[in-house]
């Protein structure tokens, strides 16, 4: 079959880094009708009870930030399609006043402590994709870092 | 196995594009084939991100519709033909039953999304093979990739396909000038003197090495004689059929039908439309690949050319199979038995031949309408002098190719 050997010559011999590979990936598998820049990769946040929100990262090892975060459903794709995660985010999970009942959220401002305590963490994809969630004072906020730093950036 | 065979719509939304896929290859799973259809994006197309399969496909005939002078002037036909026949590439599993159930491609010649998916999926695993340490999301980005360039390559293909099929009834011809040779299509009964004659009177300052000059050949070619086309039953239908007639029913394709597409065409979009009624064997072969056998049942006839045991195994049909489908030496039982014994296409060439009155005409001048109307409505002659099939069929064929 014609695809098969075109397929084959797509592979990828003769890359020697990663970089190499990701370059030559772009080359050959691109094709004139879709020339669109090629993303790192593509993630698409639903929020119960309102869009979806884009996420595209141009390199390995980006993260992206999400305000306003609120308790609910929330699930992570691709934009492929993928599921690569779904659950229910709890006000515990957003708001200051309920995660850390005991401290104040403009103390922790103050010396950067909320940044550094994710009150929710989940990896997916064998590690290359990772979601933070840290709390607020009225809405939370999500990162999300998509591949592994420093290992794939072409 | 049973896990590893039913997995739940949640479990299939998680899976990667190819994984996902591998499942159709493996398990004849219809609903990792729906999730795929439905809910993956892989796909896109000039600026437009995360397309589905079938936006693709709309994408890719729109553009191939914009850029008719880069094939052959009035090609919607084509187009929309070729996006058939890659929906169909895609799209099909075999009816569900111990086929389905088992993780081989069809042997026969039915359309089986397999068939064209696991070339891919073989392709990006021998890649991902020759580099393990490819991370998830450059495997996944890579999946969609391999993906879009195998529909793609599928596409052009089924192009090709298409344009043979819309040019069913014409042949090719070659216009030696003094500048060299344009290849164009004419229909069929029109002979090589004529094309010449009006090529002549109708086309100035030709030069076939002036770019596009083929396709504004063939634009004034098809403008000023026009072509046979293949209309479809649900456009016959929209174009004012009686409320109550179905688009199924014989009257409305006859009349509708004939005019514009030719017997042959008539004969094979009923027998499509009525696949579910027709034999297992035949209903194997799927839509795409019965109008093709039929098709091809004409062609041959109208050739001289018509050997029981080659169509057969062009269809990979048996012999049983073929010969109560479209059998030529039923001929032989005359007398002897009833009219369900008659191979069902030719019954069906009867039906199409008696309900249209200017068929009727030609069946007539041949001799054989009483023939057609007893087969046709159910009777059947115990002497009858009906000739073979091939005598009803030819020559009908070009008569009722009428061109628009």
């Amino acid at each position: 079959m014609l695809f098969m050997d075109e397929m084959a010559a797509a592979g990828i011999a003769g890359s020697d880094s990663s970089a190499g590979l990701l370059r030559s990936l772009r080359d050959r598998l691109d094709n004139p009708e879709a020339s669109i820049p090629d993303d790192y990769a593509s993630l698409v946040l639903e929020i119960e009870g309102r869009g979806p929100v884009e996420l595209r990262f141009q390199a390995s090892g980006e993260t992206l930030s999400v305000d306003d975060i609120q308790a609910g459903r929330h699930r992570l794709s691709l934009a492929s399609g993928q599921v690569l995660w779904e659950a229910e985010l709890l006000q515990s999970d957003v708001i200051w006043a309920c995660a850390f009942p005991l401290e104040s959220l403009e103390l922790a401002a103050d010396t950067g402590e909320d940044s550094d305590r994710p009150t929710f963490i989940r990896t997916l994809l064998g590690g290359e994709v990772e979601i933070r969630v840290f709390a607020g004072l009225e809405s939370g906020r999500m990162e999300i870092t998509a591949g592994k730093p420093g290992v794939l950036e072409a | 196995m049973d896990s590893l065979r039913h997995m739940s719509p949640a479990d299939l939304r998680q899976l990667g594009l190819v994984e996902l896929l591998d499942r159709v290859c493996n398990y004849a799973d219809k609903r990792a084939l729906d999730g795929f259809h439905e809910r993956r994006r892989p796909f896109r197309w000039n600026g437009e991100r995360h397309l589905r399969f079938i936006e693709l496909v709309d994408r890719l005939r729109e553009n191939a519709l914009r850029g008719l002078s880069r094939f052959r002037s009035g090609d919607t036909e084509a187009v929309d033909r070729t996006c058939e026949i890659l929906v169909d590439r895609f799209l099909s599993l075999p009816p569900e039953g111990a086929e389905q159930q088992d993780s081989r491609p069809s042997r026969n010649r039915t359309v089986d999304c397999r068939r064209h998916i696991r070339p891919y999926v073989r392709a990006y695993n021998r890649i991902v093979g020759r580099e393990p340490h490819l991370g998830l999301l450059d495997r996944e980005r890579l999946a969609c990739r391999l993906l879009q360039r195998h529909v793609l390559e599928h596409f052009r293909r089924a192009l090709a396909e298409g344009r043979r099929s819309a040019f069913r009834f014409c042949s090719r011809y070659e216009w030696k000038t003094d500048g060299g040779s344009l290849y164009l299509w004419f229909r069929e009964d029109i002979a090589g003197a004529q094309r010449r004659a009006f090529l002549e009177a109708n086309v100035e300052d030709v030069d076939p090495r002036r770019p596009g000059e083929r396709q504004l050949v063939q634009s004034i070619i098809d403008s000023r004689i026009g072509r046979p086309r293949q209309v479809k039953i649900a456009d016959c239908d929209e174009a004012g059929a009686p409320a109550s007639a179905s688009p199924h029913d014989l009257a409305v394709l006859v009349h509708r039908g004939i005019a514009a597409e030719g017997l042959a065409s008539v004969v094979a979009s009923e027998k499509v439309e009525n696949i579910a009624q027709q034999r297992p064997a035949i209903q194997a072969l799927g839509p795409v690949r019965l109008r093709e056998l039929v098709l091809y049942i004409f062609e041959r006839l109208d050739l001289g050319e018509y050997h029981d045991g080659e169509i057969a195994a062009r269809f990979s049909l048996s012999a049983a199979s073929f010969s109560r489908f479209a059998g030529s030496r039923w001929l032989g039982r005359l007398g002897q038995n009833s009219r369900t014994d008659l191979p069902d296409l030719w019954v069906n060439c009867a039906r199409v031949l008696a309900a249209d009155p200017r068929l009727a005409e030609v069946a007539e001048a041949a001799g054989v309408l009483q023939e057609v109307r007893e087969i046709a409505t159910g009777g059947f002659p115990p002497n009858s002098a009906l000739g073979a099939p091939s005598r009803v069929s030819r020559g009908i064929l070009p008569l009722f190719a009428v061109h628009g």
